[in-house]
C-alpha cells in the first residue's frame, strides 16, 4: 500500500472562490440560527402583546387618546350634551369628558384582564 | 494570411522546443544527494514533533499569501461560474415581483460547443509516445497509458474534457490530480482552482513553478481516522479535535482570525463531520527563512500536523496536481476562458429583454380610458371580457372607453439584442458559423459560409494547442503517478509473462521496475482533427477532381488517396477498406490492365497512321 505517499484523494464539498467556505450551510449553524430566529419572533409578539393590552400599553394609550379626541369632538357636536357641559363649566371648571372616559375604559380592561 | 492559418495545421516543431523549455524553466531544486536529503527529511520530521506550530504557521502564511493575491481573480472567477451556471444576473434581485426575469441562454451552450470540441479529439488513439533511444520503454509506456488512461481506469477523455469546461467558463481548469487506487488503478481527482492554493510567483503556463502548491479540502473525520488506520495520517482525533479551537489567554486574536478558526470545522448534516484539511507540496523553510526540504509534503488539520514532512514520492514532480488555461495570461500562471469579456454583453441582453417583455404587458395588455360622464352608471368600471356598458353617447361621439395605445418597439429591440448577439459571438469565439448556425445574413454563399467556419475556427486551434499542451502534463504526471504506484498484478492484464519477467525487481517497493519514463509525448487533440479536416478538404477539392482527369490520374494512386481518409475519417474498424496485400494484387491488376490499354491504343495509333488517305481503317486495302 503506498497510497500513503500520494496526494489526499478525497474530494470535498464545493467551496465558494472568494470566501473558500462551503456553499451548503453549516448544519448546526443552520439549526443555531433557525433557533434564534424563532426566539426573536416569540420575543416580538411578546412586546407586541403587551403593547396591545399589558399596563401602561402604547398601543392602548394611543387608542385612548383617539377616543378621548373623539368623545369630545361628539360633545361638542350635541347641543343638549354642550348644554350641560357649559352649565356645569359655569359651576366647576373646563373638563375633559373623553380624557376621563377614556381612563375609566382602560381600567375596566385592566380590570377584567386581572380577573380569574 | 491563408499562409499563416496554414502554417498553425502544419506539424510545429516549436511545440517541441517549447516543451523542452519548459522541463528547462521548471523550477530549478538545489542538488541535494541521497544521503543529505535523508538526513534533511529526518530533521524536518524531528522539526515536526517538536514544533509542529511552526509548520501548521508556515502552510498558514503560504495560503494567506496565495489567497490575497488572488483575491481579483478569484471574484472574476466567481463571476464567470454564476455565468456559467446561468444564474441571474445581479440587479435582478431589485426587482419587483411583477417585472419579468429572464435569462437568455447563451453562456452555458457557448462553453459546451467549445467542450464538444475538445471531447471530440480525444476519442480514439490519443497518445503516442516516442523514444528513438529506446523503441521499446516507449512502445511500453504507450501501452501502459493507454490502459491506464481508457475508460475503466482514469478515463481520461472524460476527466479532461470536464477539467477543459471549467476552463472554458472560468480561464482555468479543474486541478487534475492524479492518484493511485489499489485495484483499480490510475484514476484523476477533479479539483476547482480555488482550492488550490499555488505560489503567486508561479509562471503562465507552467503548473509545477513556484515555491509551493497548497490542496486545501473539507474532509470528514472519519475519512481522516480511517486514514490513521491505515498509516497515513497521524494525530487524526487530536487535530479534529483542535479545529475551530481557540488559544487560552490569547486576547490578540482579530475577527477574522477568529473567523477563520470556526470556519474549520464543517457538518453537512447532523452526523457528518468535515475538517479543513491543507496538504502543503514544495519549498519548506524554518522560521528563520532558511530551507529545511526542497520539494517535500506534509500534511495539516487544525493546529496540529498530521503527515509528517517527506520529501516528495515522484521522481520528478514537485507536487501532483496541474492545471491549464485555454488563453493563458502572460504574466500569471491563471488565465482566460470564454466567458470573461462578455459578462456585461450578457447581463445587458438580459436586462435588454427583460424590459421589452415588461413593455409587452402594456403592449399586450393596454390600459383603458374611461369616461365616465359618458357612462349610465359612472360606478360601473369593471372591465372583463364581453362586458356591456351603457352610454349615452358624447357630444363628438368619441367612445367612451378606449385602449391608451403604445407604440411596438420589438424591432429596435431585436436589432438592439442581435447587435449585442454578434458581440457575444465575437467575445466568446463561438460564433454561429462554429455552431453551425445559419448566421443572420440571408445572403451568403458556401464559399463565405466555409471561409468563416475557418477563420472562427482559427481561434480553436489555438486554445486546442494551448490544452494539448495541458494535457501532457496530466499524463506525464499520471504516468508517474503510476511509475511509483503499479505492480505486478497491475501490469499482468497488459504484457506477456516473458515482458513482465524482464520487469521483476525484488529491491523494488512495488516488486517491479518499469523501463525509464523518457521520450517524447505527443497527444492527437483539437490541433490534430483540425489538421485532419484540413487534409480531407484538400483531397475532396484538389485531389479527387485532377483524379478524374486523363492527365493527373496517372500520377495518383488511389489506395494511398482512400487510406489517407479512412484514418482521417476514423473508419479503420469499419473494414471497408481492403488490407496492404489485396491493394497490392489490385493495384498489380489495373497495371496491367492499363498498359495492355495504352498497347491498343498505340497499335490503333499505329494502324491509323499506316493506312492511306480516303481508306477507312480497318477495311483493308480489296478493291
Amino acid at each position: 500500500m503506498r497510497t500513503s505517499n500520494g496526494p489526499m484523494s478525497g474530494i470535498g464539498p464545493s467551496v465558494c472562490p472568494v470566501t473558500g467556505l462551503p456553499e451548503e450551510t453549516d448544519e448546526l449553524e443552520r439549526q443555531r440560527r433557525q433557533k434564534k430566529k424563532i426566539g426573536k419572533i416569540m420575543a416580538r409578539r411578546d412586546e407586541l402583546l403587551n403593547d396591545l393590552s399589558g399596563n401602561g400599553g402604547a398601543v392602548l394609550k394611543a387608542l385612548a387618546a383617539r377616543m378621548a379626541d373623539r368623545i369630545n369632538e361628539l360633545v361638542a357636536q350635541d347641543p343638549e350634551a354642550n348644554a350641560l357641559r357649559e352649565i356645569m363649566i359655569q359651576f366647576t371648571h373646563e373638563i375633559n369628558y373623553g380624557n376621563k372616559l377614556a381612563e375609566s375604559l382602560i381600567q375596566g380592561i385592566n380590570v377584567e384582564q386581572a380577573a380569574p | 494570411m491563408a499562409e499563416g492559418l496554414a502554417m498553425a495545421f502544419i506539424e510545429d516543431p516549436t511545440n517541441e522546443v517549447r516543451r523542452r523549455l519548459h522541463e528547462l524553466i521548471r523550477e530549478p531544486l538545489p542538488v541535494i544527494d541521497d544521503q543529505e536529503m535523508a538526513e534533511r527529511e529526518d530533521a524536518a520530521e524531528a522539526y515536526a514533533g517538536e514544533d509542529e506550530g511552526h509548520f501548521v504557521d508556515f502552510c498558514e502564511d503560504c495560503v494567506a499569501t496565495s489567497v490575497n493575491a488572488m483575491l481579483d481573480i478569484r471574484k472574476i472567477q466567481k463571476e464567470c461560474l454564476d455565468l456559467y451556471m446561468e444564474k441571474e444576473p445581479p440587479n435582478y434581485a431589485k426587482k419587483e415581483a411583477w417585472q419579468s426575469k429572464v435569462v437568455i441562454p447563451k453562456p452555458h451552450g457557448a462553453v459546451q460547443y467549445a467542450m464538444a470540441a475538445i471531447r471530440k479529439a480525444f476519442s480514439v488513439d490519443f497518445l503516442s509516445i516516442e523514444n528513438e533511444a529506446d523503441p521499446t520503454a516507449a512502445e511500453i509506456w504507450e501501452k501502459l497509458m493507454m490502459r491506464q488512461l481508457d475508460k475503466r481506469h482514469a478515463n481520461f477523455p472524460i476527466a479532461f474534457t470536464d477539467a477543459t469546461g471549467v476552463s472554458f467558463a472560468v480561464g482555468q481548469s479543474l486541478e487534475m490530480i492524479p492518484v493511485w487506487r489499489p485495484g483499480r488503478g490510475l484514476q484523476y481527482s477533479l479539483a476547482e482552482p480555488w482550492k488550490i492554493h499555488r505560489d503567486p510567483d508561479a509562471l503562465s503556463r507552467h503548473p509545477q513553478s513556484g515555491m509551493y502548491w497548497i490542496h486545501q479540502e473539507y474532509l470528514d473525520a472519519f475519512v481522516l481516522k480511517e486514514g490513521e488506520k491505515q498509516g497515513k495520517y497521524v494525530n487524526a482525533q487530536q487535530a479534529i479535535d483542535s479545529c475551530g479551537e481557540m488559544p487560552k489567554g490569547d486576547l490578540m486574536l482579530t475577527k477574522e482570525e477568529i473567523a477563520r478558526r470556526k470556519n474549520q470545522i464543517w457538518r453537512r448534516s447532523k452526523y457528518r463531520k468535515a475538517v479543513m484539511v491543507s496538504e502543503f507540496w514544495g519549498t519548506i523553510l524554518d522560521k528563520k527563512g532558511e530551507m529545511l526540504l526542497p520539494s517535500a509534503t506534509y500534511t495539516t488539520c487544525g493546529r496540529k500536523v498530521i503527515r509528517l514532512p517527506k520529501k516528495s514520492p515522484y521522481r520528478t514532480l514537485r507536487w501532483p496536481g496541474m492545471s491549464f488555461s485555454p488563453l493563458p495570461n502572460f504574466l500569471r500562471y491563471d488565465g482566460r476562458g470564454l466567458l470573461e469579456g462578455i459578462r456585461t454583453i450578457w447581463y445587458f441582453m438580459c436586462s435588454l429583454l427583460c424590459l421589452h417583455a415588461d413593455n409587452l404587458n402594456w403592449v399586450v395588455n393596454p390600459p383603458t380610458e374611461i369616461d365616465i360622464s359618458s357612462l349610465v352608471d359612472p360606478d360601473d368600471v369593471d372591465n372583463y371580457p364581453g362586458k356591456q356598458y351603457l352610454t349615452r353617447g358624447t357630444i363628438s361621439g368619441q367612445q367612451a372607453i378606449r385602449t391608451v395605445e403604445r407604440k411596438n418597439i420589438t424591432n429596435e429591440v431585436l436589432a438592439n439584442l442581435q447587435y449585442a448577439d454578434q458581440n457575444f459571438q465575437r467575445g466568446t469565439f463561438v460564433t454561429d458559423a462554429v455552431q453551425g448556425l445559419p448566421g443572420y445574413r440571408a445572403e451568403i454563399t458556401a464559399r463565405e459560409a466555409a471561409q468563416n467556419l475557418d477563420q472562427a475556427l482559427s481561434v480553436f486551434g489555438l486554445m486546442g494547442m494551448n490544452v494539448e499542451d495541458g494535457a501532457i502534463e496530466a499524463i506525464s504526471a499520471g504516468a508517474e503517478t503510476v511509475e511509483i504506484n503499479a505492480g505486478l498484478d497491475d501490469l499482468s492484464e497488459i504484457f506477456p509473462n516473458e515482458v513482465l519477467m524482464t520487469m521483476v525487481d525484488e529491491t523494488s517497493p512495488t516488486g517491479i521496475r518499469l523501463p525509464k519514463l523518457t521520450g517524447a509525448y505527443h497527444v492527437s487533440g483539437v490541433s490534430a482533427v483540425m489538421r485532419d479536416a484540413e487534409v480531407i478538404r484538400a483531397i475532396r477539392d484538389t485531389i479527387l477532381p485532377l483524379a478524374g482527369t486523363p492527365l493527373f490520374a496517372p500520377y495518383m494512386k488511389p489506395y494511398n488517396i482512400i487510406k489517407s481518409l479512412e484514418r482521417r475519417l476514423n473508419l479503420k474498424d469499419e473494414g471497408i477498406i481492403v488490407d496492404e496485400a489485396a491493394a497490392q494484387t489490385v493495384d498489380a491488376a489495373q497495371q496491367v490492365a492499363q498498359e495492355e490499354a495504352i498497347q491498343i491504343e498505340r497499335e490503333q495509333k499505329a494502324r491509323e497512321l499506316l493506312t492511306p488517305l480516303g481508306q477507312v481503317p480497318g477495311q483493308g486495302g480489296g478493291a
